[in-house]
């Protein structure tokens, strides 16, 4: 009877037939109904199919968009590829994803990246195969500040004509990928696609995130087969993970022992969602709070500890010897041999990424863990540690100090922020003042990181419940605008406002086309000096004779002079040109309008060149026109 | 102790809100300025600058941020040098409001239009 019962579980048995077996084994008929009713519930629930999969049948395709619904991808950020046909196919009758098409694939990946960087959430991105080595530069932004994104394209190699130089072939194309993602894959079966799908998302998704790039062949994407379609929920790992109770012993020692110790916040804080318990611990102890080069803000810049960035050496406090560094990977813009943490000062690094952590500089305690369990953990540990007696009396020393500094260095900056203005041409910050008094108090800053639209964010108060500023660190030009439109569409009740500048806008101006498509409402504003400034004022610290003449070639972009608002109305977006400091106001006020009533905007503010030689107009001229001996 | 002065009175009064984070200005103009051929030594550039009052300050005070090379091969007028320093303390570099103009006075006394050029 045991294995009657055991193939009857198995569903080896049917119901009717277990009956009989049991009956012609000898039980009466009573008998082996009471056997069959007790084993009924188990052997139905053995065939309760989980609620996190399913069975999905169709083309790669469909299975493809299959699992980006189960596991809540809402958005694919593409272009237009003959060999994508069958994923367009499979959208048609499946709504729930929706394709935001991007003329161009650098602007498809950084608005992408803004709508990750924004919604903490996965962004998924379909390149034509060709449009891939376009993409590369806005890949290696969301690389370098950890952004997950899953980045797929078609490749002609893996196609039935491969290796007959057919068709948009590139042998090994994922390499143009390789230093820029955590994985690269090639799909190889269409069975396979939903697990392969699944696994980039986990991998792009799971700290420290990255870039994954996923490719196949568009015939293979038309092929029919059966898979198991999953939602995210079990492929989740926590990374939340809290810190070694010894090492944040340790490290609270350290902190308490510490004379004049810094705090020195990174991106972590900002990823992690930290920032409160950061706070927390910083005023526990008055930590003079330091920011370096960071993607995102991590510390509200109006908070009476905060000093702004972590100098070679600190005015205040003097004599640092210990630096408490959470989060921040020590990523600097290139190599200075003074270090900036001296060699006397000892630094606790604390990252969930364990590379960071002692990679360029000496650390006299490293800790792998999420930055706000180790904040949280360390407030508690120093708690107990120091009586409250003692927490005061370190307060006390510091806090005021501290405050009273920070405050004069405010005094300072907002005074030299607001210096040599003139009605013509416009100062930069005569714009960061303005745009500070009229946007939201919550207003999601998104820069091109130009060093004039940078400025102006020293109007502006950024911190949890207040102003999001969000820039890259990789630097890579064309970024702001589509990154605004990401982020706007992660965040469709916040105003968002695009700062960039002629040189960095002319990298990828395509997504304004998207804005206007889609009803992206984003302010954007367009700092336009007509010339690389940043550059020209580097150059010319060692360029002796472009000093003398002023004459750069890499300089000049007045012309032909290039009038954005126009270039703007060609793409379906509203705009308008400013050349004077009294009509500032007048055109951001109406660039909110039209933002707050659902289209996107531009205002390009011609404004002035500063450094050295800000009069240059100087380029190589060349007329091929000149050239001709016929006039054809 | 260093004594805070205000910069003029037409000049707009100071909100005194937030500290903007040289988070990339300056750190990348800083650490740009190093590529090349130059040498870090800050003593080497402050031996090369001539005395003066504001000397020290435009030395301690620059120089924390980047080398000192960079601002002497430099030759603007009193204005120019004016906006160079505020444009530096307005992207978080740590001087108060009359050290800037005595940085800004012995930069464009020593470094001008007229003064020699780089050797």
């Amino acid at each position: 009877m045991k294995d009657l019962i055991a193939r009857y579980l198995d569903h080896d048995l049917s119901r009717r037939t277990f009956m009989k077996s049991l009956v012609a084994s000898g039980l009466s008929l009573a008998a082996a109904e009471s056997v069959l009713k007790s084993y009924v519930p188990l052997a139905e629930a053995q065939t309760i199919e989980p609620t996190y999969v399913r069975t999905s049948e169709g083309t790669a395709a469909e299975l493809l968009i299959e699992q980006l619904k189960a596991w809540g991808v809402k958005y694919i950020f593409g272009g237009s590829s003959s060999p994508d046909g069958a994923i367009y196919e499979a959208l048609v009758d499946r709504p729930e994803v929706t394709y935001i098409l991007v003329p161009h694939e650098g602007p498809q990946v950084a608005m992408a990246d803004g709508y990750a960087r924004a919604s903490h959430k996965v962004a998924y991105v379909q390149l034509p195969g060709m449009g891939l080595p376009n993409a590369i530069g806005h890949a290696y932004n969301a690389w370098k500040d950890q952004i997950p994104l899953v980045v797929t394209s078609y490749r002609a190699e893996h196609s039935e004509g491969a290796g007959r130089d057919i068709f948009q072939e590139i042998p090994q194309i994922e390499k143009f990928m390789e230093p820029v993602s955590k994985w690269t894959w090639n799909l190889r079966h269409p069975h396979t696609i939903a697990e392969v799908v699944r696994r980039g998302l986990k991998f792009a998704s799971t700290p420290p995130c990255s870039p994954v790039y996923l490719s196949w062949h568009g015939n293979l994407l038309w092929q029919r087969a059966k898979a198991e379609v999953m939602s995210g929920e079990k492929f989740q790992v926590p990374m939340e993970i809290k810190p070694n109770p010894r090492l944040v012993d340790q490290a609270a020692k350290l902190l308490v022992e510490a004379k004049s110790p810094v705090l020195y916040v990174g991106d972590e804080v900002y990823r992690t969602e930290a920032t409160e318990k950061v706070v927390e611990l910083a005023e526990l102890l008055a930590l003079p709070v330091t920011q370096g080069r960071t993607a995102f803000n991590n510390f509200p810049t109006d908070h009476p500890l905060y000093l702004g960035p972590l100098l070679r050496t600190m005015r205040y406090p003097a004599n640092v010897d210990l630096v408490l560094n959470l989060g921040h990977d020590m990523e600097e813009t290139g190599f200075n041999p003074v270090p900036l943490v001296a060699r006397s000062m000892k630094m606790i690094q604390v990252h969930i990424d364990s590379t960071t952590i002692g990679r360029t500089y000496p650390v006299e305690l490293g800790i792998v863990a999420d930055v706000r369990l180790t904040a949280e953990s360390l407030t508690a540990a120093v708690k107990s540690m120091l009586t409250s007696k003692r927490i005061e009396e370190i307060k006390k020393s510091r806090f005021e100090p501290t405050r009273l500094f920070g405050s004069r260095l405010r005094d300072s900056q907002q005074k030299a922020l607001r210096a040599n203005w003139k009605e013509e041409p416009i100062h930069h910050n005569q714009i960061g003042a303005v745009l500070d008094a009229l946007i939201e108090k919550d207003a999601v800053i998104i820069s091109g990181g130009a060093q004039t639209s940078e400025s102006c964010l020293g109007f502006m108060t950024f911190g949890p419940g207040k102003k999001v500023e969000m820039q890259n660190t990789g630097s890579h030009l064309g970024w702001a605008v589509g990154a605004s439109a990401g982020a706007k569409l992660a965040l469709p009740d916040r105003q968002v406002v695009c700062l960039t500048s002629d040189g960095d806008f002319m990298y990828g101006p395509t997504a304004l086309w998207t804005m206007a498509r889609n009803e992206i409402p984003v302010l954007v504003v367009v700092f336009n000096n007509r010339s690389y400034n940043g550059p020209r004022n580097r150059v010319a610290r060692e360029g002796k004779r472009m000093r003398e003449t002023g004459m750069y070639v890499n300089n000049y972009l007045g012309d032909p002079d290039i009038n954005f608002a126009d270039l703007a109305r060609g793409w379906g977006v509203g705009g308008e040109v400013v050349t004077k400091a009294g009509a500032i106001r007048g055109a951001l006020e109406r660039g909110l309008k039209v933002v707050r009533e659902g289209k996107p905007y531009l205002v390009d503010f011609v404004i002035g060149r500063t450094g050295a030689n800000p009069e240059s107009t100087w380029y190589p001229k060349l007329s091929v026109a000149q050239m001709r001996t016929k006039k054809v | 102790m260093i004594k805070l002065c205000d910069f003029p009175r037409s000049l707009n009064p100071c909100k005194a809100r937030t500290i903007r984070g040289l988070r990339f200005g300056l750190v990348i103009g800083a650490v740009l300025s190093l590529s090349g051929s130059l040498v870090w030594s800050q003593s080497d550039w402050a031996s090369k600058m001539p005395d003066g009052e504001g000397k020290d300050l435009t030395v301690q005070l620059c120089g924390t941020c980047h080398d000192l090379g960079r601002t002497i091969n430099i030759r603007k007028d009193a204005q120019g040098w004016d906006q160079t320093v505020l444009n530096m303390v307005s992207r978080g570099a740590q001087i108060f409001p009359d050290e800037a103009e005595k940085i800004t006075r012995y930069l464009a006394t020593n470094y001008g239009l007229n003064s020699p050029p780089k050797k």
